[in-house]
């Protein structure tokens, strides 16, 4: 008996960054498959190309960490590109007649069409395309650049101005290709995930590449702040690495930075980044660089951390909705190497610990 | 092909050997009370018996016990020499689902269990229209967890309907059908078996798909296999590879009909 290796007839993940540079692209990739390091990658290859080329995304921090892969390539949020775009054309805001960043998509379209705007950036690259608002893309397509890439999940939709995929091909986009692998947790930490995957997800999980990496994620009781002060700062102080916090207010995470500060020696980066930070902060956190990081749920989109405490999970469990049960996906999946989940600030109920995976995946 | 690891040995013996040997209708001549000689041809009928149709003093219990012991080891043999060549290295095929259809005593999740090892973890989905095979593929499973040779997260279950199966969220990893010696069955339909691995695999997900068929070299018991190949290629599919050879890596070499088809993942 004579058989072929499965793996040699499972094509790799292909190429994305060099696609044809002429034309629209939509890929779709879960937690890890890399869609953020490929858009700056389709960025500055489009660069090389002496194509003029801007990566937007929802999030100031994951725009400000895409500039910092990239070593500088133009990047933005939607709502700064946009509203410059806007005003640049106009002279004039662009309209948003119910609530700041929510703007009137048909009068926008209709002040473009009347001027006959024709898009004069050769190339738009979007990350985490699914927090966008549908009818921007619309936009986009038609009068934002010549040519769009999107990367987005629908699976890790976290806001509530968002994009299908059927919303990004009505743009009109081409149908969508997939990243297939997961190249970022470890097996552990991609169990734990995948308890969070809704069965009404569109996407399945990546492939996990990684191996299993020897540290199973832990559940860890906390009953103030200092307790968890003390984790994360014997995990920082035992491994290092990068390390991120993530919390649910915005006070807590304010609170947890000056604990830290307190415990750990004056040259450690502790920095924090909520939703609320004020414009340009982002840019003073050095993601990449061995620290930590304490961010809000809301900020922490599309970044990763070789360690990850989290303890804004009561709030999603039990998961009764879709978007409860994705926001645990996503925030899972932000751990590289070793995921610790609080068990504190409130105590979990009896319910919600049995909604946990199993502690052969999660320890107690 | 390298011998039994010892797990495989000790589970065989709990569940098939052992409560053979010690029935009370064994003796030196027969097995359950019936001749030793004549149990693959009266009883087992080379693998086509109704295992759920008593017969004499023969329960369906009894039946697919026996089949078991006349026919599981050759299937394992041949099974494990795929396995081993298709996983080799098994990165990208990480994780794979995998259907037995006419899974008779495990035989598929066996195999595949003495190839990945305990580090490797998989989804096995068991489909036999008798229940004394279910009923006897369960106990080689649950016999094959106690002596932890299965991944932790590695997935069993046991059905009688390929249709039926709820393969939970969507999963984008390889999903393999094993079809081992179930087209020789008189009553199979090749056309609708193709129809529901279609449509199995559309509810398990995107990602790639084989089917790993095996069986005697008869040209009787082969005849439906190019209704079957001819819709898996309708299907999508391609076939890798299509013989009629001698398997001489187990006890008594025989000539064997295998191919192997494959699907790539959707984008």
């Amino acid at each position: 008996m004579k058989l072929p290796l499965l793996d040699d007839l499972i094509e790799e993940q292909m190429q994305i960054y060099d696609a044809p540079p002429d034309k629209n692209l939509f890929v779709l990739g879960p937690p890890g498959s890399g869609k953020t390091t490929m858009a700056v990658h389709r960025t500055q290859y489009l660069k090389t190309l002496k194509r003029r080329a801007v990566l937007i995304t929802k999030n100031r921090m994951l725009a400000a960490l895409a500039a910092q892969l990239g070593s500088g390539p133009t990047t933005s949020t939607m709502n700064t590109f946009f509203t410059r775009d806007f005003f640049n054309r106009f002279n004039f805001p662009a309209p948003q007649p119910v609530k700041r960043f929510q703007y009137d998509w048909p009068a926008v379209m209709a002040q473009y069409e009347d001027e006959k705007v024709e898009p004069t950036l050769d190339h738009l690259i979007i990350d985490e395309g699914q927090n966008l608002p549908a009818d921007f893309y619309a936009w986009a397509v038609r009068f934002g650049a010549k040519n769009v890439t999107v990367f987005a999940d629908e699976d890790q939709t976290t806001d509530h101005q968002r994009a299908s995929i059927q919303d990004i091909r009505n743009a009109p986009m081409p149908d969508p290709i997939r990243l297939k692998e997961n190249h970022r947790n470890t097996e552990e930490i991609a169990w734990v995930a995948e308890h969070f995957h809704h069965r009404a997800n569109t996407l399945p999980p990546g492939i996990i590449r990684r191996g299993r990496g020897g540290s199973v994620p832990r559940l860890e009781p906390i009953s103030n702040w200092a307790d968890a002060v003390n984790l994360i700062a014997n995990g920082y102080r035992n491994r290092g690495g990068t390390i991120g916090v993530i919390v649910h207010k915005v006070r807590d995470a304010q609170e947890l930075q000056s604990q830290l500060r307190a415990s750990l020696p004056p040259d450690t980066r502790i920095d924090v980044y909520t939703h609320e930070s004020p414009k340009g902060s982002e840019h003073q956190i050095k993601l990449m660089m061995p620290g930590i990081t304490v961010l809000t749920s809301l900020a922490v989109i599309g970044l990763e951390f070789d360690t990850v405490y989290l303890q804004d999970l009561f709030r999603s469990t039990p998961e009764k909705t879709t978007d409860e049960q994705r926001r645990l996906y996503m925030l899972c999946a932000r751990a590289r190497d070793h995921l610790t989940i609080f068990n504190g600030l409130p105590p979990l109920t009896q319910q919600q610990l049995s909604r946990l995976p199993a502690p052969n995946l999660l320890n107690r | 092909m390298p011998a039994y690891p010892g797990w495989l040995d000790r589970v065989i013996d709990q569940v098939v050997n052992d409560p053979i040997n010690a029935d009370c209708r064994t003796t030196a001549n027969t097995y359950l009370g019936w001749p030793r000689d004549t149990v693959f041809f009266e009883v087992i009928k080379g693998g086509q018996a109704d295992f759920d149709a008593p017969q004499k003093e023969l329960a369906g219990p009894d039946k697919a016990l026996l089949y078991a012991k006349y026919n599981q080891s050759r299937h394992l043999d041949e099974l494990r020499c795929a396995f081993d060549q298709l996983f080799k290295t098994s990165v990208l095929s990480n994780r794979p689902t995998v259907v037995d259809l006419g899974c008779g005593p495990f035989t598929a999740g066996l195999s595949l269990a003495s190839v990945l090892g305990p580090e490797k973890m998989f989804r096995y989905y068991g489909v036999d229209r008798y229940e004394s095979m279910l009923a006897l593929g369960n106990r080689m499973a649950e016999a094959t967890k106690a002596q932890g040779c299965l991944h932790p997260q590695t997935h069993l279950q046991f059905t009688d309907d390929l249709s039926d199966i709820d393969f939970g969220a969507v999963r984008g990893e390889l999903t393999i059908f094993v079809a081992s010696y179930l087209l020789a069955s008189p009553t199979l339909d090749p056309e609708e078996l193709v129809a529901d691995i279609l449509a199995a695999h559309k509810r398990i997900g995107p990602g790639p798909c084989a089917v790993l068929y095996t069986n005697s070299s008869n040209p009787k018991a082969r005849e439906k296999f190019p209704a079957f190949s001819d819709s898996l290629i309708a299907g999508g599919f391609q076939s890798f590879r299509e013989k009629v050879e001698r398997f001489e890596l187990t006890r008594n070499p025989k000539d064997l009909h295998y191919a192997l088809f494959f699907k790539s993942a959707t984008h």
